[in-house]
């Protein structure tokens, strides 16, 4: 993992058809659909855990701006860390280059659904036990 | 069904034997063997000790008590009896340099060593090796007045090919099946010695009575238990008997001395476990699964708050999959529809 701020660089953007094949292979209950403003959707369900709820989840590839992946419904619980201020999960520390528009689609569903994970562990114990950038080292 | 791969995994890693107690084995081990081969008493052949048991074979649990250390002794001495042997052997190891407290015993094949400063048990069995300690090996039998055949070395090769080739399965099912054994058969007098459940499960694997592909943890185990229950229970419809279960190395009986009603208890325990194991695999809820399986293994089996950490340790590490459902488990991908999400760390006070 990386610890250290890494050099920005320009990245070879994954084609929209390729995040289609890909999610088809490795998520082919997420529905992709072109939303208004050329924006790229795919949505459908994520069960963390056996006895998890079916989370609706919606990640957003819009432009060069970062992706944003939304938890529709169950609503979350209040109060839960490492959101935007849209409410979007924040899934990685900008900076680290964890997910990149190089990467495939399904990583970072991938990471939502580790998100959901954690997140189920937190309203189970009241601790976020994942892991964490430390605060007050950028804007998350 | 509620397959828990990451519970079973954490009971697996919480049965262990501790490092404390393997490094406590290792010197145990050293410090005989050092003894020895400096010793003339008993001369003794490279390479003079080798360990031998369940925690050789990696098959110990839990606290190591015992380990069994062989001794080589000359080709040719098994023309001394067995009560001469064991006799020599026992003196030879009265004063062990560095060692304040020894109780030693003569037993009917080996001098059991009790070494109280590392809270040890030692079983020392002088063996002939004529071709070899990895071969069949002649071992005293002092009840008998003879040299027997045995092969501890051959019989843990064994067990290393039937587990490689069951995907690394049969070493955890028998420390699951004696986690099972010591939960619910306490005394050390009525329950079942390892070395036959052992024996019992590589027979059923080896038949391919119990089979291994495609199954987790929770299915494989009970599917032991059934098969184990189909192996024994001819013998528990009759009165009088009980199984006869071979050692794969000799093809000699090992459970000749299981007393009658031992095995009765053992039967009785067995049919709980099978019926808990059904309804646990069956359950619809995760929590009445866990609440079962809790049942057969004891709070050895972790609860839902110690699978929280148990997770978060494997996310952490890196070693998780996604499946195509968003299901996170435990280990990396070994199927081309799951993904495994890249390190992270999350960010953002929300």
């Amino acid at each position: 993992m990386a610890s250290t701020k890494l050099p920005k660089f320009r990245v070879q953007q994954i084609p929209p058809v390729r995040h289609v094949v890909d999610m088809r292979r490795h998520f082919p209950g997420f529905a992709y659909h072109k939303a208004q403003g050329g924006v790229s959707v795919w949505s459908g369900t994520l069960q963390p855990s056996d006895g998890s709820p079916q989370y609706v989840v919606e990640a957003q590839l819009a432009g060069h701006g970062r992706p944003r992946v939304f938890v529709r419904r169950p609503a979350l619980v209040g109060g839960v860390r490492h959101r935007y201020a849209d409410g979007s999960l924040c899934l990685y520390y900008p900076d680290d280059g964890t997910w990149h528009r190089g990467r495939p689609l399904s990583e970072l569903v991938a990471l939502a659904a580790e998100w959901l994970w954690f997140y189920e562990a937190w309203l189970l114990t009241g601790r976020w036990l994942g892991p964490e950038a430390p605060h007050g080292i950028g804007k998350g | 069904m509620h397959a828990l791969p990451e519970y079973f995994e954490k009971l697996l890693s919480s049965i262990e034997p501790s490092e404390e107690r393997v490094i406590a084995a290792q010197d145990a081990h050293g410090l005989v063997r050092k003894h020895l081969q400096a010793c003339d008493v008993l001369p003794t052949v490279a390479p003079h000790t080798c360990l031998a048991g369940s925690y050789d074979r990696h098959t110990a649990i839990n606290d190591i008590k015992d380990v069994d250390v062989l001794v080589r002794v000359p080709d040719g001495y098994e023309s001394n009896t067995p009560a001469e042997v064991l006799q020599l052997l026992k003196s030879s190891l009265r004063k062990l340099d560095g060692v304040t407290e020894v109780e030693l015993r003569e037993q009917r094949r080996s001098v059991h060593m009790t070494l109280a400063q590392y809270d040890f048990h030692l079983d020392i069995v002088p063996v002939v090796a004529a071709n070899g300690v990895d071969c069949a090996l002649k071992v005293p039998d002092k009840p008998h007045q003879q040299w027997v055949t045995s092969n501890p070395i051959g019989y843990a090769a064994m067990l290393t090919d039937l587990n490689q080739s069951h995907g690394e399965k049969v070493v955890p099912l028998i420390k699951m099946m004696k986690q099972w054994r010591d939960t619910h058969m306490r005394q050390r007098s009525s329950k079942p010695k390892s070395y036959w459940l052992e024996c019992m499960l590589y027979g059923l694997v080896n038949d391919g009575r119990i089979t291994t592909d495609g199954k987790g943890w929770g299915v494989l185990f009970r599917d032991a238990l059934s098969a184990m229950r189909d192996r024994c229970g001819h013998a528990y419809e009759k009165t009088e008997s009980v199984p006869s279960i071979e050692d794969p190395a000799t093809n000699k009986i090992v459970t000749a001395k299981w007393e009658r009603a031992h095995f009765e208890t053992f039967m009785e325990r067995l049919d709980e476990a099978l019926g808990w194991s059904d309804r646990a695999i069956e359950a619809e809820e995760p929590d009445d699964a866990i609440m079962l399986w809790r049942k057969v293994f004891g709070d050895q089996f972790p609860a839902e708050e110690q699978k929280a950490e148990t997770i978060a340790e494997a996310i952490r590490a890196g070693a998780i999959a996604v499946g195509p459902t968003g299901r996170v488990s435990v280990g990396t991908s070994s199927s081309g529809s799951q993904v495994q999400p890249p390190p992270t760390r999350f960010y953002g006070d929300g």
